[in-house]
């Protein structure tokens, strides 16, 4: 196999993240606009007058045409600026959501690994017996998994777990809302979880993973679903190919037939669900999460705050942030885009012939 | 002597979603040690399924309803699948119709070549790999350090075939069997593998069966010759007598089809072919299941399954052939 060919894949597929990042601030500048709303108001102030919400929109230059407001934004974006937050006093986005992101992250690489490593074997063991009660049961389970609610069963598990069975927290991080103030947590990569570990705050560690449990469970169950759901299609799809009649012929083991020849056949799509998962939970699947087990900071709150319908430090809610929005989609969409990238990558590290 | 291999009176059915097809009723053979048998027929004959019988690697929807296949005396048919699995791949090895789909596309040749050596040799590390790179050589493949670190999609049809009879060679099994090895490669390149296979069979103490829809190349490297028609073995004799002093009237018209250079005028003839289609065994015709296609047939082909008869040292189920005529 030549490296060339890789490599010139590769190339061509992370241009296309460009389009696509580029899509995406199209699509979410224009479709913000759709709603009529006014972000100074988020300034102004109490009662402001007609006068003071005019002079602010000529000021931030929102009384310009859309088209040219959207040129000025993008000239803005390509300098690396997403600019300034109106619901959080004013503050540059892209720090704003950077901040957020390592916890949200840890949120979201816990419930992929969880995915992964529960969702794989049951799958590959579901496909194995094809139509037989274990396999019936897995796919009851995947249904329904994928059918739940997320903050009903966020609810549910604080209330077995935390209310009436007492053995984990019920939400914040560390547990309480002032447990930083005791434990402060020097930050490194801006995760708790990970910084604890990182400073050697073991006793500040086990508190917040303990408080991460049912919000990664949470998090984690639509995700083991959909695995299950594609590591069993794709392995039945593998198991049915000559090459599997080739290795029992030559009487391989069955669990090397099943957990190598097959899976490694079956891998590519469960590696775009793997990262998928991990782009969504990571982002938009921790909106409901860190609402239903108040964990902030997080992209999830900021997410809700920037569309008028969260609390801000501000206190004032009610308009669209629009530059916090924009910098979130772009955030949310190179994320995306990066996981693509990665699945590509993987995919053709376990399948040579994709990159042909 | 006792024989290496026994089909005894094999009874399988496959159920499908039109109804139960009756393919073997009541199927026998045998396989001499070091003997080489072709076994011939149109596709649905049953040919294939015969040697996935043998190494009980049958689809799902296959029911065996009775019978035997005794290796060296011992029953496959009621073996465990852990028993299965120790003589698969050790003493008895397959060759695939198509070496493309055969190999796992995703595993390089030495990581199926090393499972293989190690699984069925209990060889490890360096040990195995020299293994595994001596029976390349044996296939006669150029390179093969190279062709151990090619993916199968990197290889030619040829090489690939080459890959699996080394793969098929490497416990040194008492028997390999070769599904229609040749019917996925080019003529030139199948008649490489058929004197590589002839070559092998003269260094080595295996036995063959080939499986292939052509007689000649069944003719190329068998000692005997078994056609099959419908889920029966028709006729089962040595080589020569087979294809000289050939007895059933399915084998006349395979032999009639061999395609053979011929001048030019006859160049324009349409080839012949054997008249009519394999019978559809969801509804089997009765008697002899050759009865609808055969130019000979009588009342009593139409009735009764005819028996074996012994004619010049062949086998011939056909009424033809009958004393009592």
């Amino acid at each position: 196999m030549n490296d060339l060919n890789v490599g010139a894949y590769l190339v061509k597929r992370a241009l296309l993240t460009v389009v696509v990042v580029i899509g995406t601030i199209t699509i979410t500048f224009f479709l913000s606009h759709v709603v009529p709303s006014n972000p100074v108001i988020l300034l102004a102030g109490q009662n402001p007058t007609p006068e003071q919400i005019a002079r602010l929109t000529h000021e931030y230059g929102l009384d310009e045409p859309l088209y040219v407001q959207f040129l000025i934004y993008l000239r803005q974006v390509f300098s690396g600026n997403l600019g300034i937050s109106f619901s959080f006093s004013l503050q540059p986005v892209l720090p704003l959501v950077l901040q957020t992101l390592p916890n949200s992250m840890t949120l979201g690489a816990l419930a992929t690994l969880l995915a992964i490593v529960v969702g794989i074997p049951l799958g590959v063991e579901s496909a194995r017996r094809t139509g037989r009660k274990f396999d019936s049961l897995m796919r009851i389970f995947s249904v329904s998994s994928v059918a739940l609610p997320q903050f009903w069963l966020g609810l549910i598990l604080q209330l077995i777990f935390a209310v009436y069975l007492g053995i984990l927290p019920n939400a914040s991080y560390g547990g309480s809302l002032l447990f930083f103030d005791m434990h402060p947590v020097k930050t490194v990569t801006g995760s708790y979880l990970i910084d604890s570990l990182l400073t050697g705050n073991f006793v500040t560690f086990v508190a917040i993973a303990k408080s991460m449990v049912l919000p990664v469970l949470t998090l984690a169950l639509y995700p083991i679903g959909l695995m299950i759901k594609q590591t069993r299609s794709s392995v039945m799809a593998a198991l049915s190919q000559d090459y599997i009649r080739t290795a029992r012929a030559y009487g391989i083991k069955e669990r090397e037939v099943n957990y190598r020849f097959a899976l490694k056949n079956a891998l590519p799509p469960i590696i775009v669900t793997a990262a998928l998962t991990f782009a969504y939970s990571s982002t938009l699947g921790v909106i409901y999460v860190e609402e239903v087990f108040n964990l902030a900071p997080g992209l999830g709150f900021l997410l809700r705050s920037s569309t008028g319908t969260g609390i801000s430090s501000t206190g004032i809610s009610g308009a669209l942030d629009y530059q916090l929005i924009l910098g979130l989609a772009i955030v949310v969409g190179i994320f995306y885009a990066i996981a693509n990238l990665v699945a590509d990558a993987l995919q053709i590290y376990f399948d040579r012939r994709i990159a042909r | 002597m006792e024989p290496l291999l026994e089909i005894k009176d094999l009874r399988l059915v496959f159920s499908t979603e039109r109804g139960i097809l009756d393919l073997f009723q009541g199927l026998s053979l045998s396989l001499m040690s070091r003997e080489v048998l072709g076994i011939v027929g149109e596709s649905g004959s049953g040919k294939s399924t015969l040697a996935y019988t043998i190494i009980k690697l049958l689809p799902g929807n296959a029911r065996i309803l009775s019978g035997k296949v005794l290796l060296e005396g011992r029953d496959i048919l009621s073996m465990k699948e852990e028993e299965l699995r120790r003589i698969r791949g050790k003493e008895i090895t397959m060759v695939f119709q198509d070496p493309s789909t055969s190999l796992n596309p995703v595993f390089r040749i030495k990581d199926q070549m090393l499972t293989v050596v190690k699984e069925n040799l209990g060889l490890q590390g360096e040990v195995a790999r020299k293994r595994a790179l001596e029976l390349l050589k044996q296939v006669e493949l150029p390179d093969p350090e190279s062709i151990m670190n090619s993916f199968p999609f990197e290889l030619s049809g040829g090489m690939q075939q080459r890959v699996m009879i080394a793969m098929a060679l490497a416990a040194n099994p008492k028997l390999i069997v070769a599904d229609e090895p040749t019917s996925s490669v080019d003529a030139t390149i199948q008649t490489q593998i058929l004197s590589l296979l002839k070559k092998l069979k003269a260094e080595r103490d295996f036995s063959l069966i080939l499986i292939t829809h052509s007689i000649a190349v069944a003719k190329e490297v068998s000692d005997r010759i078994a056609v099959m028609y419908a889920g029966e073995i028709v006729e089962l004799g040595k080589v020569e007598t087979v294809i000289e002093k050939h007895l059933h009237p399915y084998t006349e018209a395979l032999l009639k089809s061999i395609p053979r250079p011929r001048g030019k005028s006859e160049m324009k003839r349409m080839l012949p072919v054997v008249p009519g289609q394999v019978p559809d065994l969801i509804s089997p015709p009765s008697g002899c299941r050759f009865h609808p296609r055969c130019p000979y047939a009588m009342d009593i082909c139409k009735a009764e399954r005819p028996p074996y008869f012994n004619k010049d040292g062949s086998l011939v189920m056909c009424w033809l052939y009958s004393e009592e005529r």
